[in-house]
């Protein structure tokens, strides 16, 4: 346990949890024993009092029997009977006229003017601690009352064996809060330190990112607490990054790919254009072409703009009440003298449902791209199915093909962005449509999932949740 | 060779050819802009900084002015406002290659009223221009379009050609109406994405031509003029051929 990196970061978070654990600590125990001080120290003293107050009422009965003499008499008996080192009598008027008193050889250092009888002592008995002139000659308790008119009883006894008792009593108290506190503080640390142990793990693992290690990640106890959870969500936020740059390196290197060769065939036309003789049909062509290709590449720009948009969540949506069944209707009319043309049969189930929430141009095109994708997939004489059904919750459209399906490598990649099966790479797609279409769909609170018999078909599913945030 | 591109209706207002102010910095782009607009009939002013821009247009009559936002000396935005705090009412389209939504907004509340992204077609900038022009001199949208010996009828829903009457699906009905709203003028396969189905953006397939072909075989066939033409890589025209 390095206590001393703990001293010297004052500003850690298990710096001061430790502070204020032992300073709180401090204050409850302070308040506990200075509690049982007190009750200690009124207990001791109610003991002398009940002492000194048997010595009044002794002389009261003295009094009452045989008067003045017989307290006289009394009190010359207590110099045989009592430790007159500890113990002194006076008898005295209230004039501070003493009329009779134990020896007070052992009380040359008390003053006794400290007692002078004053108004204070009236009816009552006075009772009152008195300090010692000096230091070391201790604490006298003192008695003051009245016997009878004009009598003043004093009795005094020292406190010495009590303070001594206290004194020990406040050094073990002292001793005692000392380590009592110390072993807060400690506790206080370890008790932080375990508890922040998590963050400094999540830091250091933060530290590893920093320093290019992507796959670093903070090691989850699976005990479920706070820091446990700050682990888990601190993990799934790397794995969102991790992805993200992955897919970032992935698209660099397609953009490659994709982006320049459509530039390459619009360069190459050109050139030779140019090299050849002057036809002005050569030239239309040239420019057609050129016309075509750049359309494409601003098309695949812009999709891969909107794409990286919506997984980044900082797209624009204009959140509106969508009727799902009439955009699966109209994408299905968009397509209907295409699959004609093909000879496939569009078969739409679209009974209608209750309206969900989205951006409608969004939805429209996830929809038409998947619809684009089946009939690209579906050969002449086959189906295309597509189905809505809806339940509380959600909103579940099916895109059925009878086409050539997805050999089962193939299925967990058709939705990264570029990517063609082996089989539809010469059917001259983007590779974007599914991707976008994804992507929409996510944003939406939705998901599309897609399964496949190779030689039978694929079916694409699309769940969007009813009650979307509009936020 | 004439450019089919481009109709041979002059457009003019009580006899003088229709005045834009473009402002493009990028000299390519205005040449082109300003070929495309001359050869459609409209006479043109060009300067390529926002200073002059700003002159041209506090001084000289134009009926719309074409902007670009990116600008030396004055920027197109700071332009455009300038123009309105002078309370000139020109149509003036924004030229941006911003294709934020935010940005389409800052656009039109600085004064614009339309924007265009570049990359842009240029028969959508002309279209837009001719949209601007009708609205600011508030010609009514007729209910009743007429192209050669083709008449559509928006209120009966009616086609007709010469005397035969042509049965259409709503789908090509709005597509035939589209062109011949536009009759003579080239309409891009996104505008008419746009327009016809409201989707907006190219959907990458031949929806658009499969469309086309099909209306072109209940308008064209059997009849010697063809109406409908196809302009390659550009767009569709409906016109009367020479």
């Amino acid at each position: 346990m390095s206590l001393k990196r703990i001293i010297n970061s004052p500003r850690t978070i298990t710096f001061r949890l430790t502070l204020w654990h032992a300073g709180i600590f401090f204050i409850l125990s302070l308040g506990a024993f200075l509690f049982i001080y007190l009750l200690v120290r009124s207990n001791l003293y109610r003991r002398v009092d009940s002492h000194l107050l048997e010595e009044v009422g002794e002389y009261r009965f003295l009094f009452d029997k045989g008067g003045y003499s017989e307290i006289l008499t009394e009190l010359e008996e207590e110099s045989a009977r009592e430790d007159l080192t500890k113990m002194f009598f006076r008898i005295l008027t209230p004039g501070d006229e003493i009329v009779a008193r134990t020896d007070l050889a052992a009380w040359r250092h008390f003053d006794f003017e400290k007692i002078k009888p004053d108004e204070r002592i009236g009816e009552k008995t006075l009772i009152r601690t008195v300090d010692p002139p000096e230091a070391g000659a201790g604490k006298v308790r003192v008695l003051s009352t009245f016997i009878a008119s004009g009598i003043i009883l004093q009795v005094g006894e020292k406190l010495e064996e009590n303070e001594q008792f206290l004194a020990i009593l406040r050094k073990v108290i002292g001793l005692t809060m000392l380590l009592a506190v110390a072993l807060a503080a400690f506790g206080g640390a370890i008790i932080s330190r375990r508890s922040l142990a998590g963050v400094r793990e999540a830091t250091e693992t933060a530290g590893d990112i920093a320093r290019g290690v992507l796959n670093s990640r903070v090691p989850v106890k699976g005990s479920g607490d706070e820091i446990d959870r700050l682990a888990q969500t601190f993990n799934s936020m790397l794995d969102r990054i991790h992805a993200l740059i992955i897919g970032m390196k992935e698209i660099n290197d397609n953009i490659a790919h994709d982006l320049r060769s459509p530039i390459t065939r619009i360069r190459g036309l050109a050139e030779m254009t140019l090299m050849g003789k002057e036809n002005l049909l050569e030239y239309k062509n040239t420019a057609e072409i050129t016309v075509h290709e750049c359309d494409r590449l601003l098309a695949m720009i812009n999709t891969m703009l909107d794409i990286s948009e919506m997984d980044a969540g900082v797209a624009k949506r204009e959140i509106a009440e969508v009727d799902i069944s009439r955009v699966v209707r109209e994408g299905a009319e968009l397509f209907q003298p295409e699959a004609e043309d093909k000879g496939v049969t569009l078969k739409i189930e679209a009974p209608p449902v209750a309206p969900a929430r989205g951006d409608v141009k969004k939805l429209q095109r996830a929809l038409a791209n998947i619809l684009d994708n089946a009939l690209k997939h579906t050969p002449g004489g086959g189906a295309v199915t597509i189905s809505v059904g809806a339940d509380r919750d959600q909103i579940r459209i099916s895109i059925s093909d009878t086409g050539i399906g997805i050999p089962e490598n193939e299925l967990s990649r058709i939705f990264e962005r570029f990517y063609r099966g082996d089989k539809s790479r010469s059917e001259g797609g983007s590779g974007l449509g599914l991707s976008l279409a994804r992507a929409i769909i996510r944003a939406h609170g939705g998901d599309i999932t897609v399964s496949s018999f190779p030689g039978r078909g694929s079916t694409f599913t699309v769940i969007l949740p009813r009650n979307f945030p509009s936020a | 060779m004439d450019n089919p591109d481009v109709s041979s209706v002059k457009h003019q207002s009580r006899g003088i050819a229709m005045r834009i102010l473009l402002v493009e910095d990028d000299g390519v782009i205005a040449d082109f802009i300003l070929k495309g607009l001359k050869q459609a009939g409209f006479a043109v002013d060009h300067v390529s900084d926002g200073q002059s821009g700003l002159h041209l247009a506090l001084t000289e009559p134009y009926d719309v002015s074409i902007i670009d936002i990116m600008l030396p000396e004055l920027d197109g935005l700071s332009l455009i406002r300038r123009v309105r705090e002078a309370e000139k009412g020109t149509p003036v389209i924004i030229l941006s290659a911003k294709r934020s939504v935010e940005d389409r907004v800052k656009g039109l509340q600085a004064g614009g009223d339309d924007y265009l992204i570049k990359p842009f077609a240029f028969a959508e900038l002309l279209a837009r221009v001719r949209a601007l022009i009708r609205r600011a001199q508030g010609t009514p949208e007729s209910n009743s379009l007429k192209v050669g010996d083709l008449s559509l009828d928006v209120v009966k829903r009616e086609v007709l050609r010469g005397e035969k009457k042509i049965e259409l699906q709503p789908r090509e009905f709005a597509l035939l109406e589209y062109l011949m709203r536009n009759a003579g003028n080239v309409v891009s396969k996104t505008m008419i994405m746009e327009h016809v189905w409201d989707y907006n953006f190219d959907p990458q397939t031949n929806v658009v031509e499969v469309r086309i072909c099909r209306l072109r075989d209940k308008i064209d066939r059997g009849f010697e003029k063809k109406l409908i033409n196809t302009i390659r890589g550009v767009g569709y025209v409906i016109k009367e051929n020479n």
